[in-house]
C-alpha cells in the first residue's frame, strides 16, 4: 500500500500541485494584464528539461539518483503535466502559424509515443511473466538457433529410427519456416494468437499419416514449438518495449531543439 | 561484446553479433570495439610453456582435436560476421538526426527565408493576421511591426536579449493608432500586447479582455449585471444638461397645445424630431430647418448686432480739410461762428465699440476723440480701422466682419462726420450688413450665421465682462442664446452642435439594436420617460452644465436588465463599458499602395 502510495499518488499529487501553482499563477496575470504565455511556456520548458532528466539518470547508473520506479511515475506524472501546460499554453490542441503547428505535431506525437510506452511498460512485463517462461532479450537469437538446431535433429533421429521420410518432408516445407526465426509479431503485439492456432494447424492433422515412430518424434517437435511460442512473445513484447524510445526519444529531442528556435522567434518578435 | 564464457551480449555495447541478427547462434567473442567481427576463430588460444592450448568454451564443445596451429592461431575458423549497431546507438544516431533535421530546417526556412521562398521565412510565420491589420500591412509583411524582422539571424539573436520589444511593438501600433489623452485615463493602457493578441487567425477577435479582469482592479465586484451590478446614478444617462435649451415639457405640454403652434407638433413623436435613420449611441436631432425653423426662423432677424452706433459729441471733433479728399460730397459739419455745435446723434456709445476702443460709453469727453478719429478713418479707409481696432484686441476681424462694404462704411461715415444722419438705400431685409442713420450693425441671414457666431465665439472666448454682458445673453443679437447654452468648464463655450455629449466615454451604448428590438420610434417611452414637473430651463440661467435637471427621468439598471440578464442578452462588462477612452486613427494613413493597387 505504502508502495502504491509513493508510486503514483505522489508524483500525481506533485504535479497537479505544480500545475495549479502555474494555472492561478498565469491567472492572475492574465487578470493584471501581464504576460500569462510566458509564464505557461517556461512552465512547460522546466518540465520538458525535467522529463528529459529521465534519459539522463539511465546514464548515470553509478550515481544514486533514486530508484527508477519513482522516476518513471514522475515521468509520466510530469509528462502529463507537460501536456496540460502545453494547452494552457497554446489555448488549443492546434495553434497558429506553420512553425508552431509543426511543433505542436511534433508535440502530440511524442505524447502520443509516450502514453503508448507507458503502456507498453506497465502491461507487457505482465504478460511476459503470465506466460511462466523467463529469457533475455539478447539471448533470443540464441534460443531460436538452439530450438531450431533440436527440431532439425529430431526429425534427423525421426528418419533414421522410422526409415520415413513424411515427418522430414512436413518439416522442410512447413515447419522450417516456423523454427527459421521469431514469427507472429504483430499478432503477439496486439494480443493475438495467431501463433499457437498455426501450430496446433500445422501439427494435429498430421499425425494421421506417420506411423507411431513417428508420432512420438513429432510430439516432440510439437514441445520445441511450444517453446518457440514462448520465445516468439519473448521476443515480441521486450523488442518493442526497447524499440518504442526509438520513436519516443529522438522525436523528443526534436522537439526540445524546435522549442529553442520557437524561444528565440517569440523574444525576438513579440515579448 | 560478450563473454567468452557467458554469450549474453551486453546492451550497453555499440555493436551486437552479426550472426545473432541472422538468428543464428553469436560466438563468444563477440564483435570488436571497432565494429568488425571477433569471431572469425572459434577460440584464442594461449600458449602455455612453449605449446599453444585451445580454449574453445565447453558450451562450444570443449578443446578441439586438431588444437591451436603452430604459430598460436585457431585451427577453426568461420566467415566473419557484419556486426550490427545496438539499440543504444540507433537511439542515439536517430536523436542527432532529429536535432540536425530541426537545425536544417530551421537554417533553410526560418533564418536564410526566401532560399527556396520569395516571400518571407515559412518557418517565421507566427499564423494569419485579422483581416484588418493585414490590409494595412499589406506587402511590408512583418516588417511593417516586428522591426527585427529582415535585418538579418544576427540581429535577430540580438532582440532576443534586448528588453524593450514590447514597448517597440506598442510603438508600431501607435503608428496607426492614437489615444487621446491615455495618459491621463483611469486605465492608463501598458503594452497593446497585454490585451490584443494578434496573429489568431482571420476570424478571432484580436481582444482578450473579460469581466474578471475589470474586477481585478475595480473594487466594487459583481458576479453579473442583471442581479448584482451597482445602481445607475439619479442623472443617468445625463451627466450635464442638454446643448440645446430645448425643453420637451414646455413643447409638448404647451406650446404645441396652443393653436397657434399646433401644426408644428411633431406628429410621429420622438422620430419627427429624432433622426433615427443616424442613431448611434445617440439619436441625433434633425436639423434647425426640420424641427424648429417654423417657429423660430423670425427670431433669429429680429435682433441685430450693433458694431458702431454714433454717439453724442460736445463740440464737433472732425476737421473739414482732414475729411474733405476722401468726402467729396460731404464735409464737416460748419459750424457757423457764434453758433453752438449740435450733434446729430444723442445716443450712447454702443458697448461693443466701447470695448474696441477701451472707453467709458457714458463720458463723452473719454470717447469722443477716440470715435472721432475711427470715424475719420473710416472715411478714408472703410472697415479698415475697425479691423484694426479688433486685430488689436486679438480678435478675428476677417471672420467677424466678413462681407462688410467698404464703400458702404466710407459713405455711412463720411454722412456722420458731417453731423448728419446716412440715409440707407435699403431696408436689409435679407440681412447682413447694415449701415443706418447713426449706426452700423449686422442682422443674421439665417441660422447658423457664420459672422453672429464668430462674435459669440469671440466674446466667449475674449473674456471680456462689458463684452459678456452685452452679447452672451438670450435676447442678444440673433437670439442664439436663447437656445445654445453657454458653458463655463474653466473655458466657456458655446454649444452650437445639437445633441448628447457622451456622459462618459467608457460607456458603450448603441440605439441601433434597441431600435430594431423595440420598433422604429415607437418604443423610446421604454427607457426615456418624460419627467413632467423638471425646471429644465432654469439649468440655462447660469454657465455651469453641471447644474441641471433633466427633461427625463433617470434611466434605472433595472430597465436594461429586463433584458441583460444570464437567461437573455449578454451582460459581460465590454457590452456597456469600454477599455480606451478615446481610440482613434492618426489622420495620417499611408494609402498609396491602396491607390496603386
Amino acid at each position: 500500500m505504502k508502495n502504491f502510495f509513493i508510486r503514483l499518488c505522489v508524483p500525481s499529487l506533485l504535479s497537479l500541485i505544480v500545475f495549479l501553482a502555474v494555472y492561478f499563477w498565469q491567472s492572475y496575470a492574465t487578470l493584471s494584464l501581464g504576460s500569462p504565455r510566458e509564464i505557461t511556456g517556461w512552465s512547460l520548458v522546466c518540465v520538458i528539461v525535467f522529463l528529459m532528466l529521465f534519459n539522463l539518470r539511465k546514464k548515470l547508473q553509478a550515481f544514486n539518483l533514486g530508484i527508477v520506479k519513482i522516476w518513471f511515475a514522475l515521468h509520466v506524472a510530469f509528462g502529463i503535466l507537460a501536456v496540460a501546460f502545453f494547452l494552457l499554453h497554446t489555448g488549443s490542441i492546434w495553434p497558429q502559424g506553420l512553425y508552431e503547428q509543426l511543433l505542436a505535431l511534433a508535440f502530440w506525437i511524442v505524447s502520443l509515443s509516450g502514453i503508448v510506452g507507458v503502456y507498453i511498460t506497465v502491461t507487457f512485463p505482465r504478460r511476459l511473466t503470465d506466460t511462466g517462461f523467463e529469457i533475455i532479450y539478447e539471448k533470443i537469437p540464441e534460443e531460436i538457433y538452439n530450438l531450431k538446431n533440436e527440431a532439425e535433429k529430431a526429425v534427423t533421429d525421426c528418419a533414421k529410427d522410422s526409415g520415413e521420410q513424411t515427418l522430414v518432408d512436413h518439416y522442410n516445407q512447413t515447419l522450417v519456416w516456423f523454427f527459421r526465426r521469431p514469427r507472429f509479431y504483430w499478432s503477439i503485439l496486439f494480443g493475438g494468437q495467431a501463433n499457437k492456432a498455426w501450430v496446433n494447424r500445422h501439427f494435429e492433422p498430421v499425425e494421421r499419416y506417420l506411423s507411431n515412430v513417428e508420432i512420438t518424434y513429432l510430439e516432440s517437435l510439437k514441445q520445441l514449438a511450444e517453446r518457440k511460442c514462448l520465445v516468439d512473445e519473448h521476443y515480441a513484447r521486450q523488442d518493442i518495449m526497447k524499440k518504442w524510445l526509438l520513436a519516443h526519444v529522438p522525436l523528443s529531442l526534436f522537439v526540445v531543439v524546435m522549442s529553442v528556435w520557437h524561444v528565440t522567434l517569440i523574444y525576438a518578435y513579440a515579448l | 561484446m560478450s563473454s567468452i564464457f557467458n554469450s549474453y551480449n551486453r546492451p550497453n555495447s555499440k555493436f551486437l553479433c552479426g550472426r545473432s541478427g541472422l538468428w543464428q547462434k553469436p560466438c563468444g567473442a563477440g564483435p570488436n570495439p571497432d565494429g568488425s567481427c571477433g569471431g572469425t576463430a572459434v577460440c584464442q588460444p594461449t600458449k602455455s610453456g612453449d605449446r599453444w592450448r585451445c580454449r574453445r568454451s565447453r558450451q562450444d564443445g570443449g578443446g578441439c582435436d586438431l588444437g591451436p596451429l603452430p604459430d598460436g592461431t585457431c585451427c577453426l575458423t568461420q566467415p566473419a560476421c557484419k556486426p550490427s549497431k545496438s539499440l543504444r546507438v540507433k537511439r542515439f544516431r536517430l536523436s542527432v538526426i532529429a536535432a540536425l533535421v530541426v537545425v536544417a530546417l530551421v537554417c533553410a526556412f526560418g533564418i536564410t527565408g526566401g532560399f527556396f521562398f520569395a516571400s518571407d521565412p515559412p518557418l517565421r510565420d507566427a499564423g494569419t493576421l485579422s483581416p484588418k491589420h493585414a490590409a494595412v500591412v499589406g506587402e511590408a509583411g512583418c516588417k511593417a511591426c516586428h522591426e527585427a524582422h529582415g535585418q538579418g539571424p544576427l540581429q535577430v539573436l540580438k532582440t532576443v536579449f534586448e528588453d524593450n520589444t514590447p514597448s517597440k511593438m506598442t510603438g508600431k501600433c501607435l503608428d496607426c493608432h492614437v489615444f487621446e489623452k491615455e495618459e491621463t485615463s483611469v486605465h492608463k493602457a501598458g503594452q497593446c500586447s497585454a490585451c490584443h493578441s494578434e496573429h489568431k487567425g482571420s476570424d478571432l477577435k484580436l481582444i482578450k479582455f473579460n469581466d474578471q479582469q475589470c474586477h481585478t482592479c475595480h473594487k466594487v465586484k459583481f458576479s453579473d449585471f442583471g442581479s448584482s451590478h451597482p445602481a445607475f446614478g439619479d442623472t443617468f444617462p445625463h451627466r450635464q444638461r442638454t446643448k440645446i435649451n430645448f425643453d420637451h415639457n414646455a413643447h409638448i405640454g404647451t406650446h404645441f397645445k396652443d393653436a397657434r403652434y399646433s401644426k408644428a407638433a411633431p406628429e410621429e413623436g420622438c422620430i419627427s424630431c429624432h433622426s433615427v435613420g443616424a442613431a448611434a449611441k445617440a439619436v441625433p436631432v434633425k436639423s434647425f430647418a426640420e424641427n424648429c425653423g417654423s417657429c423660430h426662423e423670425k427670431q433669429i432677424s429680429a435682433q441685430s448686432l450693433n458694431l458702431l452706433t454714433v454717439p453724442e459729441f460736445e463740440g464737433n471733433p472732425f476737421d473739414k480739410d482732414a475729411t474733405e479728399t476722401s468726402c467729396v460730397d460731404k464735409g464737416s459739419a460748419e459750424v457757423v461762428p457764434g453758433e453752438e455745435y449740435e450733434s446729430v446723434s444723442t445716443d450712447a456709445l454702443n458697448p461693443i465699440a466701447a470695448v474696441m476702443l477701451d472707453v467709458d460709453p457714458d463720458n463723452i469727453a473719454d470717447y469722443q476723440d477716440a470715435v472721432a478719429r475711427v470715424l475719420r478713418d473710416m472715411t478714408d479707409s472703410g472697415a479698415e480701422p475697425i479691423a484694426k481696432l479688433l486685430d488689436k484686441e486679438g480678435a478675428p476681424a476677417a471672420k467677424l466682419l466678413a462681407g462688410l462694404n467698404a464703400d458702404l462704411v466710407k459713405a455711412g461715415a463720411c454722412a456722420w462726420v458731417s453731423n448728419e444722419e446716412f440715409e440707407p438705400v435699403d431696408e436689409g431685409t435679407f440681412g447682413g450688413w447694415q449701415v443706418q442713420e447713426l449706426s452700423l450693425s449686422y442682422r443674421a441671414k439665417g441660422h447658423s450665421d457664420p459672422v453672429l457666431k464668430a462674435w459669440y465665439d469671440y466674446a466667449a472666448d475674449a473674456e471680456n465682462d462689458e463684452l459678456s454682458a452685452h452679447l452672451l445673453k438670450p435676447d442678444g443679437p440673433g437670439a442664439c442664446l436663447s437656445c445654445h447654452s453657454v458653458n463655463n468648464t474653466g473655458l466657456v463655450e458655446i454649444a452650437w452642435k445639437a445633441g448628447a455629449t457622451s456622459s462618459n466615454k467608457l460607456h458603450r451604448f448603441d440605439h441601433r439594436p434597441h431600435l430594431n428590438v423595440l420598433g422604429p420610434g415607437s418604443q423610446c417611452g421604454t427607457c426615456h420617460i418624460v419627467k413632467k414637473n423638471a425646471k429644465y430651463s432654469a439649468a440655462f440661467s447660469q454657465d455651469d452644465p453641471k447644474q441641471f435637471e433633466s427633461n427625463f427621468l433617470p434611466i434605472k439598471k433595472e430597465t436594461c436588465s429586463t433584458c441583460h440578464n444570464e437567461k437573455k442578452v449578454k451582460q459581460d462588462c465590454s457590452t456597456c463599458h469600454e477599455y480606451h477612452e478615446n481610440p482613434a486613427f492618426r489622420a495620417k494613413m499611408d494609402f498609396d499602395s491602396v491607390e496603386q493597387k
